[in-house]
């Protein structure tokens, strides 16, 4: 109980600090604006559909990019000709920021769901190729010439020894990646630009409260809504992992 | 298998035969020879241990036999037919175990019959009941469900051994599997390996055993045969036959036959011993 309350002392003593200092200036965002732009905005159902939209394409790039990147993570790490000839070039992709791509993918695939979906998919993909690579590698060598020694075929051994090896790199390689792309989604629906209401994504919505509304008690509201969303969802995920693979956390 | 090949093993009494055997490693032009004219025949439901000094190759000429390296000089005959990779008659337990860390002790045991030809044409009710005997068999009874990060080494040690049986292989190639385990449990396990091979039963009932070992008395204990090697490159020294009588047990361990089959083993490799343990 004590512990509870040193624990939360900290946070109130800063929002109460926020809240005396902002007072003197009458468009600053205080805790307690914020609190009732957050509960209209709830209430008005412009929050969590802004946030389903960003979540569903976020899912829906994320998906794409973890079923691109496993098979090709698993055969750069199985075949040393393939990642010879392809790290050179995913090396060279992969500092580009997704945001980067932005110019191109809007020319390319306009501003909807469509480039939202790419750019989280670019942005996911090599976390998740590079864990996998990884993975496959660090398998223990001894456990496919177990299967081998015992008769195991070589496409079954891939399925039953080195997709199941691999596994906990890739699960982490996922986590990391579905991190990534949440950020990813957030900077490009800013990027792309306004889109009202739950149309858009929390991204669009943040920009209309800045280019049009300025509003900024909204835009703070986003803002934390944003940070709760990634901590929950790297939770979860958490949590769904530490359950798939039982045998890795020991 | 030709009647004719039938009749040549059966002359030879060899189960494997191993002519003119080398393996080098490394680049051609300056090769490092791991083993070097090797000829050794291999009798059907013998247990032959190999010893020898670290560097004698003890472990190639295991890793040629389960297939997973070729020779590069030389021949391997099984039952009179050449030996070309892997195959399911041939079981190999490995030192580190390779146990699946992802399968629990019945997954792992029944991970042959599941996926490789071992259980080709058993129902799955026969394959529980195999997977449930071989369980029995090696005292694992209770912790069918547990993961091997869960168990002891000598408890991992037996899930090794356990998935070796399951798969019923003509021939058991063991690579030091107790180095890894403390005296005592290795003790307990030599005499529940001999157990398990059948050295109760009539020799024709047994399955042969290839051993690889660095432990000389554990070579003489279980042996029929111990195949010493000398080192630099690995070349056959000498074969003791070891006439001690089975079933063996505590009493062999402390008989002077045994104490002297140790020395003498001990002696003809002594020198090689130390000269890799002081350089």
């Amino acid at each position: 109980m004590n512990r509870l309350a040193l624990k939360l002392a900290l946070p109130i003593l800063l929002l109460l600090a926020w809240e005396l200092i902002a007072s003197g200036s009458p468009r600053a965002p205080r805790p307690s604006t914020v609190l009732q732009a957050a509960v209209a905005m709830i209430a008005s159902g412009d929050l969590p559909t802004g946030l389903a939209t960003s979540l569903l394409r976020v899912f829906l790039g994320f998906a794409t990019a973890s079923c691109l990147a496993v098979p090709l993570g698993i055969v750069m790490g199985s075949v040393a000709v393939v990642e010879r000839n392809l790290d050179p070039l995913v090396e060279s992709f992969r500092p580009i920021a997704a945001i980067a791509l932005l110019p191109l993918i809007i020319l390319w695939l306009g501003t909807g769901t469509q480039a939202a979906v790419a750019i989280v998919a670019y942005a996911a993909f090599f976390p998740i190729l590079i864990n996998t690579i990884a993975g496959v590698k660090r398998i223990e060598p001894s456990l496919m010439r177990a299967a081998y020694t015992m008769g195991v075929g070589t496409l079954t051994r891939m399925r039953v020894v080195l997709l199941p090896a691999a596994l906990p790199a890739i699960l982490v390689g996922m986590r990391i990646g579905l991190g990534v792309a949440w950020t990813a989604i957030i900077a490009a629906e800013l990027a792309v630009g306004a889109k009202a209401g739950g149309q858009g994504g929390i991204g669009q919505m943040m920009f209309v409260f800045y280019a049009y509304s300025v509003e900024l008690n909204g835009i703070v509201v986003c803002m934390v809504a944003v940070g709760i969303v990634a901590l929950l969802l790297d939770r979860a995920l958490r949590f769904a992992l530490a359950r798939a693979v039982p045998w890795s956390t020991p | 298998m030709t009647d004719a090949e039938m009749t040549d093993a059966k002359m030879t009494d060899a189960k494997i035969r191993l002519s003119g055997i080398g393996k080098s490693f490394g680049a051609p032009a300056a090769p490092v020879v791991a083993v070097q004219d090797l000829s050794l025949d291999i009798r059907p439901g013998e247990f032959l241990t190999i010893v020898g000094p670290s560097g004698c190759g003890k472990t190639t000429v295991l890793n040629m036999l389960a297939g997973l390296e070729t020779p590069t000089t030389g021949t391997m005959t099984l039952d009179g037919r050449p030996i070309r990779g892997p195959g399911a008659e041939r079981g190999v337990m490995f030192q580190d175990y390779a146990l699946f860390p992802w399968k629990t002790v019945r997954g792992n045991i029944g991970f042959g019959l599941v996926h490789g030809p071992a259980g080709a044409g058993l129902s799955a009710a026969e394959r529980e009941e195999r997977v449930r005997r071989v369980i029995e068999l090696v005292g694992l009874t209770g912790s069918e469900e547990k993961y091997p990060h869960q168990l002891s080494g000598g408890m991992r040690q037996r899930v090794a051994l356990a998935r070796l049986m399951a798969n019923e292989p003509q021939i058991l190639l063991m690579d030091e599997p107790l180095a890894a385990l403390d005296a005592q449990t290795r003790i307990i396990l030599q005499d529940e390996l001999l157990r398990i091979w059948g050295q109760d039963k009539p020799a024709a009932e047994r399955r042969t055993v290839v051993y690889i070992t660095h432990s000389i008395d554990e070579a003489v204990f279980l042996a029929d045969r111990v195949v010493v090697l000398s080192s630099h490159p690995g070349r056959l020294k000498r074969i003791v036959e070891i006439d001690l009588p089975r079933p063996r047990d505590d009493a062999t361990r402390l008989s002077k036959a045994f104490a002297d089959l140790c020395q003498s083993i001990w002696q003809s490799i002594r020198e090689e011993a130390y000269r890799a343990t002081m350089t």
